[in-house]
């Protein structure tokens, strides 16, 4: 009896929830929720590319061996909102530095998986986990040694930029290849 | 006289007509929004050199709380000291329907409190006490005055002598740093109990509130600790390969849940602190996480993306059969029971952003509890009746407190950079 | 005893006139009216059994009677009119007085009848009387005619005694001639006794005639009289039946009438009476949504109450609205709730508007319960 007043309400929330979650396909969750990671990730492509080592020469400062010869100079790759899969526009950087570390079988390198800030943190430790799994994949696939791989993931604990719009999202959902 | 019959033999009938029962009944089926007007009256002191105004520590309490709306001290028509001095009429004119009166007296090198509480329409007392505190604990004594009147008038028992736990972050970039800090509920007396150039993440109180549990990175990688506030002393318990994370202290305080992605991705274990004896929980394909104990300690609520993005689970610990708690929207996490095990606080991501929620487990109806948008890991009270979180204001993380109806919510004050990561502690005694 | 067959005679319609509608006053007030044409009726029965020189008599008390009829009309419609000033309820006062003026009229009326009803036995009795003076003059000429005939009849019996004298005289004169005359004067007087026996018989039948005559004249006038007096009050009964009847049929009519309009009268002060109940019941419901509002802007409900509790408070109120007393009356089993929802009776007190209400309506709110039950919470 108490349920009436809410029955539309929740008849209609709970049509929408079914809805929304029709229209996510599995296992991966697109920019459908508000379009923002879908609309833009195509820019981000470009603009990804374009980024220099700048941003991890934060991580590798004071480390000797960005100077050493081979070390591919980028070594951040991008990710879409929510997604784990390497975006085309990065496989040559994952293939250059698959290529170093097949031919530096002692050199070891550490994937560091970020996420933006969006979502709860433990969570997004298991995303950035994810990115960089998919990254080991790649280079395994490429013939990498796993022993030359670790996977530590920061989820959202290490942004690149500060900022709550896409921009800055864009440029934290990213996989570090370490050295 | 005869004449008169008929018409008054007409009304009475009319008149009986309409009293069909002995008595006339009149349904009230709603009340009104509003907290529960209270007037915490300045308690008398010696000679004006009390370092603490208790009255407005009090105040304060109540109105963080959500449910009271302590009068303006301007407002206040009388300075009633005890209840004697309380004349009811002057607090009914004022539509307070509630009168705190004490006064504070130096013992040495303590203070005693004495308070009492009024009901001013059922114009009688109904609460009078005194405590003694040292000098440096007048704030715990007057947040001892709140937990006594909060609990006289709702009911309920007062959280207010509680402690929060939370993480700081400061500056930019490498230089970042980070901090684990334990503060009164009402964000005073902060103390910070680690400090380190890498990330700190989900601190966990432990039942006795004398440990926390949280993840820090210092190692190069995600590891459990468990610190003793008292001592400052710290054990490792976790150093797997991959993510260790998401400590949960069972209701007994003897085994740790955890998220640990050793095997490959993360599953939800349980770990007896005495003996480190594991017992893996799930064991999928998907990210199982961040774990938290029923009060009775028989299931464990979790988040999962087995179906595609994160939900909220249960995993009853008899049968080891997990069921999913939340369908409303495509994303849901970080579950939290409340104290009486029938409310679920979570994340949960709207149209317009992440939001404290509530799902009462009876109906399973999901409700909004806070409007700001970048909400994350909601900590409830020890009552059951707040929730702290952490979310954004502008650039800056800051702590946030929703009452657990979701009418009423209080920024905490906070001075240093980013504060996220809060986490409730039990009651402290 | 007559005068009360009289009064029932008019006021029975009255009676049942006033056996309708309210006003012990009205029907006192009608006695008055209706005992004034009482002398003049009196004065008219006197009238018929009185000689002719009453008649102007009867004539002038008629009129002061009429007047006096007139001003105890006017009295009565001056006590009227102040009877209806100390009325309470218009509505009284107007029934009162549309009653009055409808029993003034029939009584008018009914007066006017009277008093057309005495005048035309007035007038029957004047000409009754007219007759009666005329046939008492004649009877009187019939009289003075007997006295000259009797005085007729003595001078000639004085003429004949004088002749006989005159004749014995002459008799004695003439004894010569005495037997002759004597015989022819036996033989006259024997005509002559004859004759004056004959005259005497004639003159005691005329006498006799004459008494009789005299006495049935007389008996006739006074069985005249009495027949025409009777007549006359028959008639003025009949004519007062008649009339009284006509009146009576009018008075009932009009009673009738009355009845009917007292009868839409009483049918319209039962629709007032049942649209005041009904204006009552429109403010109590009035006042019920106020009191329901004022409670529920009043009621802090509890954090921790579900819509499973209920709470039912008994209130007294005073007419003025204020509080007396509130009670759980059944409690919800839970203390915070009993002592919010006695906060909110507390709260919303008083009920000012409580004074505004008719007495019926007040009573229903002098006891009553409040029943508590959230219905919007978890």
């Amino acid at each position: 009896m108490k349920f009436k007043p809410y029955a539309k309400g929740l008849a209609v929330a709970v049509s929408l929830a079914v809805m929304a979650g029709c229209s996510s396909s599995g296992g991966t969750q697109d920019g459908s929720m508000n379009g923002t990671g879908g609309g833009t990730a195509g820019g981000m492509g470009a603009g990804g590319q374009g980024v220099s080592g700048g941003q991890v020469s934060g991580t590798q400062m004071g480390g000797g061996q960005q100077q050493q010869a081979g070390i591919p100079d980028v070594r951040t790759i991008y990710f879409d909102y929510d997604k784990d899969t390497i975006r085309p526009e990065f496989e040559s950087v994952l293939n250059s530095n698959a290529q170093y570390l097949r031919s530096h079988p002692n050199a070891n390198v550490v994937l560091q998986g970020h996420t933006d800030e969006r979502g709860t943190r433990e969570y997004n430790l298991g995303l950035g986990e994810r990115r960089a799994q998919s990254v080991e994949r790649f280079l395994t696939v490429q013939g990498v040694s796993p022993s030359q791989i670790d996977v530590v993931s920061y989820g959202e604990e290490r942004p690149a930029v500060e900022g709550h719009n896409e921009q800055a999202y864009a440029k934290n959902r990213r996989v570090i290849l370490d050295y | 006289m005869k004449r008169l019959t008929p018409y008054l033999c007409g009304w009475l009938i009319l008149l009986f007509s309409s009293l069909a029962s002995a008595d006339l009944t009149i349904q009230i089926t709603k009340g009104s929004d509003q907290a529960i007007p209270i007037a915490v009256v300045p308690f008398a002191e010696q000679d004006g050199t009390l370092p603490e105004d208790i009255a407005d520590i009090v105040s304060n309490d109540l109105a963080r709380s959500g449910q009271f709306d302590p009068l303006a001290r301007s407002a206040l028509v009388a300075t009633p000291h005890t209840s004697d001095q309380v004349y009811y009429r002057d607090w009914r004119a004022v539509d307070s329907n509630y009168v705190v009166v004490g006064q504070v007296t130096p013992q040495g090198n303590d203070y005693r409190i004495q308070f009492e509480l009024m009901d001013v329409y059922g114009e009688k007392r109904m609460l009078g006490e005194a405590v003694t505190v040292s000098a440096n604990q007048l704030r715990a004594g007057a947040h001892y005055v709140s937990d006594k009147v909060f609990e006289a008038i709702t009911g309920v028992r007062g959280a207010f002598s509680t402690r929060i736990a939370y993480v700081t972050a400061q500056g930019a970039g490498d230089d970042r740093q980070f901090a684990l800090h334990v503060a009164d509920a009402d964000g005073h007396n902060g103390q910070q109990i680690l400090g380190s150039d890498d990330p700190i993440m989900s601190p966990a109180w432990s039942p006795d509130g004398k440990k926390l549990a949280y993840v820090s990175f210092e190692s190069g990688n995600s590891a459990i600790y468990v610190q003793n506030l008292a001592t400052g002393q710290r054990v490792q318990l976790t150093s797997f390969s991959g993510i260790n994370g998401a400590p949960a202290w069972s209701p007994d305080g003897r085994r740790l849940a955890m998220s640990l992605s050793k095997d490959g991705q993360p599953e939800i274990y349980v770990m007896d602190i005495g003996s480190r004896g594991l017992q893996r929980l799930t064991n999928n394909d998907s990210i199982d996480t961040e774990p938290s104990w029923a009060p009775d300690g028989q299931s464990l609520v979790f988040t999962s993306d087995r179906s595609g993005g994160p939900q909220l689970y249960r995993y009853n610990l008899g049968s080891g059969q997990s069921e999913r708690l939340t369908f409303t929207g495509n994303y849901n996490s970080r579950g939290r029971f409340s104290p009486d095990g029938k409310t679920l606080f979570m994340i949960h991501r709207g149209n317009d952003g992440f939001h404290v929620a509530r799902q009462d487990l009876d109906t399973n109806r999901l409700t909004i509890l806070s409007d700001s948008r970048w909400d994350e890991s909601p900590s409830v009270a020890p009552n059951g009746s707040m929730v702290i979180f952490a979310t954004q204001q502008g650039n800056r993380g800051v702590l946030s407190v929703v009452s657990a109806d979701g009418n009423a919510s209080y920024r905490l004050p906070s001075a240093q950079g980013d504060v996220r990561e809060p986490a409730w502690s039990p009651f402290m005694n | 005893m007559a005068r009360k067959e009289r009064r029932v005679g008019y006021g029975l319609p009255v009676v049942l006139a006033i056996g309708l509608h309210l006003g012990v006053l009205v029907l006192s007030l009608l006695h008055w009216p209706a005992s004034e044409p009482e002398p003049s009726s009196a004065s008219i029965v006197k009238a018929t059994l009185v000689s002719t020189e009453t008649a102007t008599d009867q004539a002038q008390r008629a009129q002061e009677a009429q007047a006096r009829a007139a001003e105890a009309q006017k009295q009565a419609e001056q006590d009227a009119k102040a009877k209806q000033a100390e009325e309470d309820a218009q509505a009284k006062a107007e029934r009162q007085a549309r009653e009055q003026a409808a029993k003034q009229q029939q009584a008018e009326a009914a007066r006017q009848q009277q008093l057309e009803a005495i005048e035309k036995a007035r007038q029957q009795a004047e000409e009754a009387a007219q007759r009666r003076a005329e046939e008492a003059e004649q009877a009187a000429q019939r009289q003075a005619a007997a006295e000259k005939q009797r005085k007729a009849e003595a001078e000639a019996r004085r003429q004949a005694e004088a002749e006989k004298q005159r004749k014995a005289e002459e008799a004695r004169k003439q004894q010569a001639e005495a037997e002759k005359q004597r015989k022819a004067e036996e033989a006259r007087k024997q005509a002559e006794a004859e004759k004056q026996r004959k005259a005497e018989e004639a003159r005691k039948q005329a006498e006799a005639e004459k008494q009789r005559k005299a006495e049935e004249a007389r008996k006739q006038a006074e069985a005249e009289k009495q027949r025409k007096a009777e007549e006359a009050r028959k008639q003025a009964e009949a004519e007062k039946k008649r009339k009284a009847e006509e009146a009576a049929e009018r008075a009932a009519q009009a009673a009738k009438q009355a009845a009917q309009q007292a009868l839409d009268q009483s049918i319209a002060g039962e629709e007032q009476a049942i649209a005041n109940a009904r204006q009552a019941a429109q403010a109590a419901n009035g006042f019920k949504n106020l009191v329901k509002r004022a409670v529920e802007q009043a009621w802090i409900i509890p954090a921790s109450a579900s819509n499973q509790l209920r709470a039912v408070v008994h209130l007294t109120l005073l007419p003025t609205g204020e509080l007396v007393d509130a009670t759980i009356q059944k409690s919800s089993g839970d203390p915070t709730f009993d002592r919010s929802v006695l906060q909110a009776v507390e709260r919303a007190a008083p009920f000012r508007e409580m004074r505004d209400l008719p007495p019926s309506a007040q009573r229903q709110f002098r006891d009553f319960n409040l029943d508590f039950n959230p219905e919007d919470v978890r």
